[in-house]
């Protein structure tokens, strides 16, 4: 394959999930606005928080009350979905910067500008953004009327990603090293 | 925080996971014979064979799953049928070398990493072996990705086929190839730069 197709095909992949993340967002958006607006729409529903949750609930009076009538969306508190939308706004905000960033060296790849100071500063970026992404989805608190729900998730893969980012970006600088000393001879 | 501690965190990290998917494959290698010896051990046990691609794909959601089920009598319920034990010898040959060579290709993924990063670390970031090196990870993981999409498992009385399209491994390939053409123009720029000095 060649080296235009190929770089062709990565652009291609970050545009459409960069609008797959703006449709998300939006579709999150509305989904906030309307919880706010109509909050008994979603009496029976029980978003799950992912596995390994620890489950608190606060008093011995609410019993009666079986597991899905506590953790109800409707009987979330204000606070805790205010929360949770910037959380994850955030976090779907990091991924299209980072993917954003991604295009913009792939981009530059194509032009042949490849080694330029720039795409050192956008691995550099990639990598920050990649840490607060791990710093957002380790740990989530949602807040309900007669209970919370508390999880601790830590996830290797965008600390890895983000290692690989800043040895992306040293590689980089070396590149650009090599070139400014080529441009300086010729 | 300097380059040379980067990547010696890098190194260390890689040097950690090959040592895990090397206890892994010895684990499971036990196991099979194990399970070939002593097959009633597993009596009562109902083991599901999931593809270990949940957690990647949460950061890059492009997954898809699809399972389908089928049995010779109709009239036996679903755990008796799709019971570890029940799983012919042709089936069980089939799944462990398939986890081998996930685990291998892998193991092989990571030595390659590993052996860039050492390359940097010794200022030979743009050699040869490097862009060799992106280009066999690239196939690598298109060879997992292939292993990874299809999996049969045949029972005595009934079997289970899953496609699992893991575009984690795909998308990862995409950056290899494109990290040694990178790699390529650099070790262009560096030749000509040896040639004027």
């Amino acid at each position: 394959m060649k080296k235009n197709k190929l770089l062709s095909i990565a652009i291609i992949i970050c545009k459409s999930s960069k609008i797959i993340y703006i449709l998300s967002l939006i579709v999150f958006t509305c989904f906030f606005a309307h919880l706010q607006i109509d909050r008994d729409y979603y009496k029976d529903a029980n978003i799950k928080v992912n596995s390994s949750d620890i489950d608190v609930k606060f008093s011995d009076k609410w019993e009666e009350n079986s597991n899905e009538n506590v953790f109800a969306l409707n009987k979330m508190t204000t606070t805790a979905i205010y929360s949770i939308y910037f959380k994850y706004s955030l976090v779907i905000i990091m991924m299209l910067l980072i993917t954003n960033e991604f295009q913009k060296i792939i981009e530059s790849v194509q032009t042949l500008k490849t080694f330029k100071r720039n795409n050192v500063i956008s691995f550099k970026k990639i990598g920050i953004y990649a840490f607060i992404y791990f710093l957002l989805t380790c740990y989530t608190i949602i807040d309900y009327h007669e209970g919370s729900k508390g999880q601790l998730q830590i996830s290797f893969i965008p600390l890895i990603f983000m290692l690989f980012a800043f040895i992306m970006a040293e590689i980089f600088k070396e590149g650009n090293v090599l070139m400014e000393e080529n441009d300086l001879t010729v | 925080m300097t380059k040379n501690r980067l990547l010696n965190i890098a190194v260390t990290i890689c040097k950690i996971i090959k040592l895990m998917y090397i206890a892994v494959i010895i684990l499971i290698t036990v196991a099979f014979i194990y399970m070939k010896t002593d097959n009633n051990y597993f009596e009562g046990k109902n083991i599901r064979f999931d593809t270990p691609s949940d957690n990647a794909s949460s950061m890059i959601p492009f997954n898809y799953t699809s399972t389908n089920k089928w049995k010779y009598n109709s009239s036996i319920n679903d755990h008796d049928i799709y019971n570890i034990n029940n799983i012919t010898t042709y089936s069980y040959c089939v799944i462990y070398l398939k986890f081998m060579t996930m685990l291998i290709l892998l193991h092989l993924c990571i030595k390659e990493y590993q052996n860039i990063i050492q390359s940097v670390k010794s200022f030979s970031t743009f050699k040869q072996k490097n862009i060799l090196s992106f280009k066999r990870i690239g196939k690598y993981l298109l060879i997992y990705f292939i292993v990874t999409s299809y999996t049969e498992i045949h029972y005595n009385e009934g079997g289970t086929s899953t496609l699992d399209f893991n575009f984690t491994a795909l998308l990862l390939m995409l950056t290899s190839f494109i990290m040694a053409e990178i790699f390529k123009e650099g070790s262009k720029l560096q030749q000509e730069n040896d040639l004027t000095v």
